[in-house]
């Protein structure tokens, strides 16, 4: 009698744990939802620099850094929720691709045809998005993007 | 492997036992980081991040993570909640359940992986806590019934333990005691076949893809097998010593 008492208790603990933790996903938002929408970049810096003293990239090294790369020369990403995202820079030469979320939504992965690049997305907010990625290419580092999101209002005007 | 329970257990049943499924935790944790970004082998890291997506207020990241460390000791529990609740019914049923429902979840991952896999990010929050059940069953069985010595995806601890050994072995004393030349082929053997199963799904995800995960099914069906035919033998090899023993006996009177 008494170890079925126990096997209950357990089954009722679990059950509420489950419930307690499906309410609570259910009540906030994920990545995926608050990246919908348009970025405009802000930032472009080392966040772990080659040399220490070395912080800000010019937009030359930016360029060769990001000479191989699908975000090259991009200067507005805009989300969409059926997955693509298009890269814009000053509204033409539109790329589009398609993203996706990875891991526990902190890895951005960008793709087209067979080609996929990843981000580390570090920070994300209605409206901040910081991505991350690792550059070996004149010299070992940790670059940092900083987006800011289009403020709806100023984007229904401009088109 | 699995018929044998504590100190039942020869070395040879810990070796044979953590080594393939090591081999098989190894084939895991690579494929899921490769495809999802995240590791299903061992929550170590996914308690730190936790704390982290607790310390930037990232909720719902942070739920996530709980639920995948949550999946990896449910996975425990159970596993040795049928041990210990069956062992006694029937050895081999009771420690080959965990290792069927193990096979089930990985085969659900590659099955839905390899046909339906979208990769919406909600598809891989979800396989990836199927997998760290499948692996914290895993971890569960062979710790339990190894009574602790063996754990095929506590490398941690393993690490651990292999350097406390190491440095044991400075000594000729130390060198000489057989348990601990015994513990140092298992941890090897762990670790070893850990690394193997890690590499070769590494090479092989780049041609099949998810159908590693019916590669691993495959290892860990191996063990069942394996064990299943041990188990037939011995009982041929019993019930003919009893008949031989039986005509001995008639024809003696």
């Amino acid at each position: 009698m008494k170890k079925h008492s126990y096997i209950t208790g357990y089954i009722v603990s679990f059950l509420a744990l489950i419930l307690l933790f499906c309410l609570l996903l259910s009540s906030t938002s994920t990545r995926n939802d608050i990246i919908i929408g348009e970025w405009r970049e802000v930032e472009w810096k080392y966040e772990k620099a080659p040399q220490r003293e070395k912080k800000d990239l010019t937009k030359d090294e930016k360029n060769a850094i990001t000479k191989n790369l699908v975000i090259h020369k991009a200067e507005e990403w805009q989300f969409l929720p059926n997955g693509d995202v298009i890269l814009r820079m000053n509204g033409k030469d539109d790329k589009l691709m398609e993203w996706t979320l990875k891991g526990r939504g902190n890895i951005l992965k960008l793709s087209q045809n067979d080609n996929s690049e990843h981000y580390n997305l570090y920070k994300i907010n209605d409206d901040e998005l910081v991505l991350y990625f690792h550059t070996d290419l004149q010299a070992k580092g940790i670059v940092k993007l900083k987006f800011q999101r289009i403020d709806k209002g100023q984007y229904a005007k401009k088109i | 492997m699995l018929r044998k329970y504590n100190k039942y257990r020869t070395v040879k049943d810990n070796i044979q036992l953590g080594g393939l499924t090591a081999f098989s935790a190894g084939m895991v944790n690579v494929t899921s980081v490769i495809i999802f970004f995240a590791f299903t082998s061992n929550v170590t890291g996914h308690y730190a991040i936790l704390a982290e997506e607790i310390a930037k207020g990232n909720w719902h990241e942070a739920l996530i993570v709980f639920g995948w460390i949550f999946m990896f000791f449910f996975g425990n529990f159970f596993s040795n909640f049928i041990i210990i609740n069956f062992d006694r019914k029937n050895t081999y049923l009771a420690h080959s359940t965990p290792l069927v429902v193990e096979i089930l979840c990985l085969f659900a991952v590659g099955t839905y992986g390899h046909f339906y896999y979208a990769e919406t990010l909600k598809e891989t929050e979800i396989m990836v806590g199927l997998m760290l059940f499948a692996m914290g069953v895993q971890n569960g069985l062979t710790a339990s019934i190894s009574n602790f010595s063996v754990k095929t995806t506590h490398l941690t601890g393993l690490t651990t333990d292999i350097g406390l050994l190491a440095s044991m072995f400075t000594q000729k004393r130390f060198r000489e005691n057989k348990d601990l030349i015994a513990k140092k082929n298992v941890l090897l053997t762990v670790a070893t076949s850990y690394l193997s199963g890690g590499i070769f799904a590494g090479v092989i995800y780049l041609k099949i893809g998810f159908l590693v995960f019916y590669m691993v099914c495959l290892v860990i069906g191996l063990i069942i097998g394996y064990e299943y035919y041990k188990l037939k033998f011995t009982k041929i090899i019993r019930r003919k010593r009893e008949v031989k023993r039986l005509k001995a006996i008639v024809s003696s009177e």
